[in-house]
């Protein structure tokens, strides 16, 4: 049975309106943006206001009542914890030291991956492994390497001579905090190294060849052409690195727990201390929001580089 | 029973796993108490718990019969508990656990679990309001958790008085308000563990005090050989353990008994750090690195004479018969098994006498849970003699029970094995943090920033001097007992 052609016009053209009118930019755009705005809003605005809120209250957890607001007498006690102003210092050293490293030597790994042009993606695929690996696996492995008694890091140390005695990796502060900054560097050279490396493959040959032709040196062509060139993929970059690097958890809770004496102890693995263990969710969101403000300043300090570079 | 021969053949002979032999045996219709006490008997040395497995065959008592009253759940009855460090404890909980099941008709879900990851577990559900019916939680979580756990007492003072009471401190740890607010299950024991041929040679015999320990740990050293070795790292349950012991056996506590004075600051305590800076000097430093696992580790590497743990380094050499490297009497070098050697002593005294800290489990029923009387008459099952002791029995001596009627029955491991014997008592004289008062809210508060391990590790790494050492822990537990 056919349609009469008066019905089958009228179908088509109600489709036709809405596909007009869903077509409008004030409609599509926000359509098409609406999930990823509801997800942000349900798992990122959510917990985050809830935070704020429970950072300013006493709350302390499997209690009914939703706790005292406090203004902020959480984080002024906070600032004359011992505890916590390790915790900031050690913090700072963690991300800052473990950032430069990764950006430095991801650089190079990008450079040298740069000119392999045998097996490439062989190569690229197990320099990638330490970013792949599940985190707290990886700090498995090394809380084995690091281990005071058999040490494979020692041994090797030890057989090369360049040591004369066992170090103990995780028995004191100075080796804690390096152990655990050397298992996050190895963690995210690969980061920094693949993307570095999208970034100078975007680079024009044309400007390597003009290079040529006037005659600049190898260091000459890198810092004149390569480096500015690749400066605003390293922002971006180096201010990922600086949010999770500064958010980190799961290395130091693997290798460490915060110690000896709280020396390793992050933002992070403080607020599990406070919040999960002892049970103070109020303190324990103060803790974590610390990382906030130094957050929001990093994350403009890069958008207004890049602003600049538009 | 010449099928049940058969099958403890075939589990001595390695030719059949553990959990098949249970599920088998169950078949035949042994007993559970019949099965541990032939699992514990039969690790690679049979001969030392050989009146376990007589006893125990003997033991056939009448299966347990299914509680009176008909029990349904909505769902299924889930529990999350803690895995011990002997595999063959697991397994026959888990049996013991499913088999309730079947008998009632209930659906249950066993998983066993770290001791870390259910503290994060408990802490989520009881905040969230949604998870597991039965958690076990550790030390004095149920203080924390109060609001949100179901009333128990009805069970606890049940088996109470059938198993003639719970220790002081299972009391400490479950009573909140004079309500029990969570089950005791075990407490994980320690004691020292030794090597019998270093003592041996330096003619040294079992030390009664801490300072007579200290000596043995010089001796040890001066004999070049392998030290004396004390957690003073984050380890959870060894480093708690150990630090907090030295600290009340010297006399000193964190907290007067009123709950809120902070007493840290003492005669006592200096005493305590000045014997724990000589007790370092005569151990190896790495100490201060240690986690739960790292002293295991040393002892059974041979790298050190004495460590405080659980059974579970001797029980660990046994089952996997760990080798030592010895001279025989013509000088040939030769290796002989580890648990041979290996002994335990309990914790010595101190000036205040002996006081040790509890490590310790209970199982919550959270107020969420929908299933709360069947998670009861499970709990209330778990822990009659009739399952307690299967299951206590293969664990040799890992787990303690918290009811003080059942340790001298014939099969607990410690009556069974003489190695076991400094286990017997260790529940006596413990406590939880926050003793010597009854503010174990803000014990657990105190005891989860590690202010006790912290102040003698600080002093004994060279990172702060003793008054510094005891200023911060001061300010630390002001904060925690204001609460």
């Amino acid at each position: 049975m056919q349609s009469s052609p008066t019905a089958e016009t009228k179908k088509i053209s109600k489709l036709e309106q809405f596909s007009i009118w869903f077509n409008q930019e004030k409609i599509l755009g926000p359509a098409l943006v609406a999930p990823a705005v509801l997800i942000l809003l349900l798992l990122i605005a959510y917990p985050f206001c809830v935070a704020i809120w429970l950072s300013m209250t006493d709350k302390v957890i499997a209690r009914s009542d939703t706790g005292n607001f406090i203004w902020f007498a959480n984080f002024t006690k906070l600032f004359k914890d011992s505890i916590f102003q390790r915790t900031t210092i050690n913090t700072f050293n963690y991300a800052l030291v473990s950032v430069f490293f990764k950006l430095i030597l991801g650089l190079l790994m990008a450079l040298v991956l740069d000119e392999v042009k045998i097996f490439k993606n062989f190569f690229r695929g197990i320099l990638l492994l330490p970013w792949i690996v599940p985190t707290s696996l990886s700090a498995l492995g090394f809380l084995w390497m690091f281990d005071s008694q058999f040490s494979i890091l020692n041994r090797f140390l030890l057989d090369w001579g360049l040591i004369q005695e066992k170090i103990i990796w995780l028995g004191t502060p100075a080796t804690a905090m390096i152990s655990v900054q050397l298992v996050n560097i190895w963690r995210g050279i690969p980061f920094f190294g693949i993307s570095l490396l999208a970034g100078l493959q975007s680079i024009p040959q044309e400007l390597y060849e003009a290079a040529d032709i006037d005659g600049a040196s190898a260091w000459s062509k890198f810092w004149n052409v390569t480096f500015p060139l690749l400066m605003p993929v390293t922002a971006v970059v180096t201010l990922f690195s600086i949010v999770q690097t500064f958010a980190d958890f799961q290395i130091v809770y693997v290798l460490t727990r915060g110690g000896p004496v709280n020396s390793t102890h992050l933002f992070a693995t403080l607020t599990h201390q406070t919040a999960i263990l002892a049970g103070r969710l109020g303190e324990g969101a103060a803790v974590s929001l610390f990382m906030f403000p130094i957050l929001v300043i990093a994350v403009i300090l890069q958008l207004r580089y890049l602003q600049n570079q538009d | 029973m010449k099928e049940r021969k058969d099958l403890t053949n075939r589990l001595q002979n390695g030719k059949i796993s553990r959990r098949d032999f249970i599920k088998l045996m169950l078949a035949t219709g042994a007993s559970a108490t019949a099965i541990g006490g032939v699992l514990a008997a039969c690790a690679p040395e049979p001969a030392a718990t050989a009146v376990a497995t007589s006893a125990a065959t003997e033991a056939v008592a009448a299966a347990t019969e299914a509680v009176a009253k008909p029990l349904s759940v909505e769902g299924k009855l889930t529990m999350k508990l803690r895995a011990a460090f002997m595999p063959q404890g697991n397994e026959i909980l888990k049996v013991i656990v499913e088999d309730w099941g079947q008998k009632n008709n209930i659906p249950v879900e066993v998983d066993i679990t770290s001791m870390n990851d259910l503290q994060t577990i408990a802490a989520t559900a009881a905040e969230t309001g949604a998870g597991p019916d039965i958690i076990e939680i550790n030390q004095g979580s149920a203080h924390l958790f109060a609001e949100k756990l179901a009333d128990v007492s009805d069970v606890c003072d049940d088996l109470g008085s059938r198993y003639g009471g719970f220790y002081t401190a299972a009391e400490e740890a479950c009573k909140v308000n004079g309500a029990w607010l969570s089950v005791p299950r075990f407490f994980a024991p320690h004691a020292i563990s030794y090597r019998t041929d270093h003592f041996a040679t330096i003619g040294a015999s079992v030390p009664k005090t801490w300072e007579e320990l200290y000596e043995i740990g010089k001796a040890l050293v001066d004999a070049g050989l392998p030290p004396i070795a004390f957690p003073l790292g984050h380890a959870v349950g060894d480093g708690n353990d150990f630090n907090y012991s030295v600290l009340w056996s010297h006399g000193a506590s964190d907290v007067a008994s009123d709950g809120k004075t902070v007493t840290i600051d003492s005669v006592e305590t200096r005493a305590a750090i000045e014997y724990m800076q000589r007790l370092f000097s005569v151990m190896p430093a790495d100490t201060l690195s240690y986690d739960d696992a790292s002293n295991n580790r040393a002892f059974l590497a041979s790298a050190i004479s004495a460590t405080n743990n659980a059974s579970t380094i001797w029980g660990a050499a046994r089952n996997q018969s760990t080798k030592y490297k010895t001279k025989d009497a013509d000088g040939k070098e030769v290796e002989k098994n580890l648990h041979e050697v290996t002994d335990h002593f309990v914790y010595p005294e101190g000036p205040a006498g002996r006081v040790t800290y509890a490590e310790f489990m209970s199982s919550a029923v959270f107020s969420y849970s929908k299933n709360v009387d069947a998670a009861k008459a499970l709990l209330t099952y778990l822990n009659e003699r009739e399952q307690l002791t299967p299951w206590v029995n293969p664990n040799l001596g890992f787990v303690f029970p918290t009811l003080m009627g059942v340790k001298d029955d014939l099969l607990m491991p410690w009556n069974t094995t003489p190695k076991l014997a400094p286990f017997k008592d260790y529940a006596e004289t413990s406590h939880l943090p926050g003793f010597p008062s009854t503010n174990f809210r803000s014990g657990t508060d105190a005891y989860a920033k590690w202010v006790v391990v912290d102040m003698f590790a600080s002093v004994c790494g060279g990172l702060a001097s003793v008054d510094d050492a005891i200023a911060t822990a001061k300010a630390l537990l002001e904060e925690s007992y204001k609460a």
